[in-house]
């Protein structure tokens, strides 16, 4: 039965993944390593690359004149003041884990709105700030705050929507490459080719070419915006000098090696559970015409072996997974 | 700076100056905690003492400082501590307060954004309580 909410197979093949970590989530076990990895990522990937991120984003370190260079980005006058942190937040009732890197900054504004400087908030350019001072010719000042750079999200178990968990319940959103309304995004997917106890988590590298078409895309499918289908669409400069003799990239030198560590260190060593209580689906190639398996036909086809031929091998015709198979091909009904 | 805040749903019982906001959010006065939570929407769910303890705290830490502090309080001190500033704040209160009535009902499920966005809000509170502190002792951005 297709709940309709899902737009494509590799939405489907997302959430199924998601709810299956049901029974992989232990909050205690997760604060405890994250909490432990937030030290780590501050002396070793965000502190020592201070002078990276503010050309990224494009935001000066110095809080005060004179400035050596000045950004101005969207009509943020004179972006200065640049502060990184990291961050780890927990909502032990939503089972919700957050761990963040987040920056702070002042700009100058230019309106002819009148803003009070107060403790109300407002959003310039998608951002929550708070305006700290009016100076003469309509400019104002303002405190852009908490701005993600990028963060990691852990929620499950929890009641909600398909849609919601479409994106996986476990995943990285990399909010400082958003093109237009688009925000860039891994899930974290356990393996679904591994048909072996205890199930791993794809590391950032297998997510290419052979995942593309189970929890990635690159067909420009609406709502799927992975990083590498992503930056295939919105190609953008993404790296910058850290010392006059160091580049970095952020994606190969920072992201990268970041999802790999939490998949090894963190999540890995998880699923230390019998497999009655998680049970990860097959995934399912995404063929644009033909109609969406749902999760629960995912986990009935990956699970029953009756369905294989004597040998062990699917039907002919039919597309596989880690054992797991489609019953039936049709066209949808559009 | 002199639009008033109204607090509760009675809007005449405790008037605020927005320049005062920051500080009655993180205020030590006993007293004064117990008035706004008195006029709040769950003044029987919010614990005066609760709120002392965490402001006298605030009021000594930085943003960072504040958030590590924070986030290590029990889930039900959390809480209390957002009502309680939704009750003072007047930006985004019936925003902030729709999503905390989501956070204490355990069938409600709480999206990303609006967790993230509680978060944010409550972070941003002591954040602006630093600033505006700052600028009233004349330090200057």
């Amino acid at each position: 039965m297709n709940n309709g909410l899902n737009t494509n197979q590799i939405h489907e093949n997302v959430y199924c993944n998601s709810d299956s970590y049901n029974g992989i989530y232990n909050k205690n076990l997760l604060m405890n390593k994250i909490n432990r990895m937030k030290y780590f990522v501050e002396t070793q990937y965000v502190y020592p690359n201070i002078q990276f991120y503010s050309k990224m984003l494009r935001i000066n370190i110095n809080s005060v004149n004179p400035i050596s260079q000045q950004y101005t980005v969207n009509g943020e006058i004179d972006r200065r003041g640049f502060k990184i942190v990291v961050n780890v937040q927990h909502f032990p009732r939503k089972n919700f884990i957050m761990f963040s890197v987040e920056c702070n900054y002042f700009f100058n504004y230019h309106s002819n709105n009148e803003y009070t400087p107060g403790p109300r908030h407002h959003y310039i350019n998608n951002n929550k700030c708070k305006c700290l001072l009016s100076l003469p010719n309509n400019i104002y000042t303002f405190e852009a705050e908490d701005v993600n750079v990028f963060h990691f999200t852990f929620h499950t178990p929890s009641n909600l929507t398909p849609r919601e968990k479409s994106k996986g319940a476990f995943h990285l959103i990399i909010d400082s490459l958003i093109h237009g309304s688009i925000i860039p995004y891994r899930p974290f997917i356990v393996d679904p080719r591994r048909s072996v106890v205890p199930k791993q988590f794809i590391t950032w590298d297998m997510f290419d070419g052979s995942m593309n078409s189970f929890f990635a895309t690159n067909a420009g499918v609406y709502g799927i915006n992975d990083i590498s289908s992503f930056l295939l669409r919105f190609p953008q400069q993404l790296s910058f000098p850290n010392t006059p003799t160091q580049n970095i990239h952020y994606i190969n030198d920072i992201i990268k090696p970041l999802y790999d560590k939490i998949v090894v260190d963190i999540l890995n060593p998880i699923p230390t559970i019998p497999t009655t209580i998680t049970r990860v689906p097959p995934a399912i190639e995404y063929v644009r015409t033909i109609r969406i398996v749902d999760c629960s036909n995912m986990l009935l086809y990956g699970l029953n072996n009756n369905h294989r031929d004597p040998s062990g091998n699917p039907q002919p015709g039919q597309r596989i997974l880690h054992g797991g198979r489609r019953k039936t091909k049709k066209r949808r009904n559009l | 700076m002199s639009y008033p805040i109204k607090i509760g749903r009675k809007p005449n019982i405790i008037t605020i100056q927005s320049t005062e906001a920051h500080h009655e959010m993180f205020t030590t006065d006993i007293e004064r905690i117990k008035q706004f939570i008195a006029v709040s929407d769950y003044p029987d769910k919010i614990d005066p003492y609760v709120i002392l303890k965490i402001n006298k705290k605030a009021v000594k830490l930085s943003k960072q400082e504040f958030r590590y502090y924070f986030g290590d309080l029990d889930e039900d001190e959390q809480i209390m501590m957002y009502l309680y500033e939704s009750t003072v704040d007047s930006g985004s209160r019936r925003r902030i307060n729709k999503i905390i009535k989501k956070l204490i009902d355990p069938d409600q499920p709480c999206t990303e954004k609006e967790l993230i966005d509680l978060m944010h809000w409550e972070s941003g509170n002591h954040s602006y309580y630093l600033t505006m502190s700052a600028i009233e002792r004349g330090e200057i951005i």
